[in-house]
């Protein structure tokens, strides 16, 4: 059984969270790629402050004593997969930041040594 | 490479055809099906590019590239930079050494990469990876191609254990490399008995798969087990190594245990989750 009071703080919590989202996107200081998952987090703890009787009814199915429990179940769930999502987009980039540096060193040597040849045929002239 | 250049005298005119084979089957055949035919052989060198990773070397990298040029003057070298703190890249300017300076620090595996790549991009048939920093002797470079040219291997790794001279290193660190060793002949199915070794020579075939996938944090054992899962075969070769002259190893001791078991689970992971290249 969940308390007005903890769903009261609940309520105000998540819309709290999606108005932050929403602000970041709008900003454009969160790519519409990432966010998806942050919001879809947020949107689905906002389902189960609203209607604890969907919580309660996978909280009695998956054996958890407590409705609150499988809110923090719920939460916990998300932030480890959104983490992890995290780790593999940081690899991503890493990997891209690599390419580009490498790319970057070949150009660098490539103008480098048009630059000497070019300097050595106006020496000439 | 054998370069064969045949002239066909087909009634009216003469036609020139320019063939390129590696090995001497196809020649053989050609000659069995062609009568009239001049045929003109002509072996041609491998191209060969000594690459030389080179983090804070200043104080080595003139005397590495001067011992290499005047060792073996018939191999190109290109020193790679990896955003080094100290002078190594106005060094290597002012000596109007061949180089490559990457702007951000990638570490060995990084800039090892970008050496294949330059590799490939210039059509090398052989690159051979050679320590910035003194340890590796430029008299053994001809014994790593060896293999290659010959057909036996496209990695030929340099390894100062199996004629055991030269420089040793710790006792403790053999015991880690013998690890190694043993991790690899499980999940590659060959024996090293130098995973460790920097110093080592790489097919074209091996360059262009290196240029896109190369381990990245400590690069050397997990590269022989990508280029083993990947189908290409490994072999060692004897040769010997200096103590470094100055500077410090990328492997302090602390840090060491920790290299261990990450690398024998890179090792593993990459054994069951890699997949063979083409």
């Amino acid at each position: 059984m969940m308390t007005n009071l903890f769903k009261g703080i609940l309520l105000v919590g998540v819309l709290i969270y999606l108005l932050i989202i929403i602000y970041l996107m709008k900003k454009g200081r969160m790519s519409l790629k990432y966010s998806l998952m942050w919001f879809f987090s947020g949107l689905m703890l906002l389902i189960c402050a609203l209607f604890p009787r969907i919580i309660g009814f996978f909280t009695d199915l998956l054996g958890i004593y407590s409705e609150t429990n499988g809110i923090f179940f719920v939460g916990v769930c998300f932030i480890l997969l959104i983490i992890l999502s995290l780790t593999s987009i940081a690899s991503g980039l890493s990997e891209r930041i690599r390419t580009l540096v490498q790319t970057q060193a070949m150009l660098e040597k490539r103008v480098r040594e048009l630059e000497e040849k070019l300097e050595n045929k106006n020496d000439e002239i | 490479m054998t370069f064969i250049c045949i002239v066909i005298y087909n009634q009216t005119q003469w036609e020139i055809t320019e063939l390129f084979f590696d090995g001497n089957i196809w020649a053989e055949y050609i000659l069995s099906t062609i009568n009239d035919a001049i045929i003109i052989y002509d072996e041609e060198d491998m191209k060969v590019l000594v690459i030389i990773p080179a983090y804070n070397e200043a104080l080595n990298i003139v005397n590495t590239v001067n011992t290499l040029t005047s060792t073996c003057p018939e191999v190109d070298y290109v020193v790679v930079n990896d955003c080094s703190q100290d002078d190594t890249a106005a060094i290597c300017k002012k000596n109007g050494f061949n180089y490559l300076s990457l702007p951000i620090n990638l570490g060995i595996g990084g800039g090892m990469q970008c050496g294949y790549k330059y590799a490939f991009d210039k059509g090398y048939d052989i690159a051979i990876q050679f320590d910035g920093d003194g340890q590796h002797n430029a008299d053994y470079i001809k014994d790593l191609i060896a293999p290659i040219e010959a057909g036996e291997a496209e990695l030929v790794i340099g390894s100062r254990f199996i004629n055991k001279e030269g420089f040793q290193t710790s006792a403790m660190r053999r015991l880690g490399i013998n690890l190694l060793g043993f991790t690899l002949k499980v999940c590659g199915k060959v024996k090293i008995t130098d995973a460790t070794s920097g110093f080592r020579a790489a097919s074209r075939d091996v360059i262009e798969f290196f240029s896109h996938h190369y381990a990245q944090d400590y690069p050397e054992p997990e590269s022989i087990i990508a280029a083993r899962v990947s189908g290409f075969r490994v072999k060692e070769v004897p040769v010997v190594m200096n103590e470094r002259t100055a500077g410090v190893s990328s492997i302090s001791s602390f840090k060491s245990v920790y290299y261990m078991i990450k690398v024998t689970l890179a090792i593993v992971i990459y054994r069951l989750v890699g997949k063979k290249w083409r």
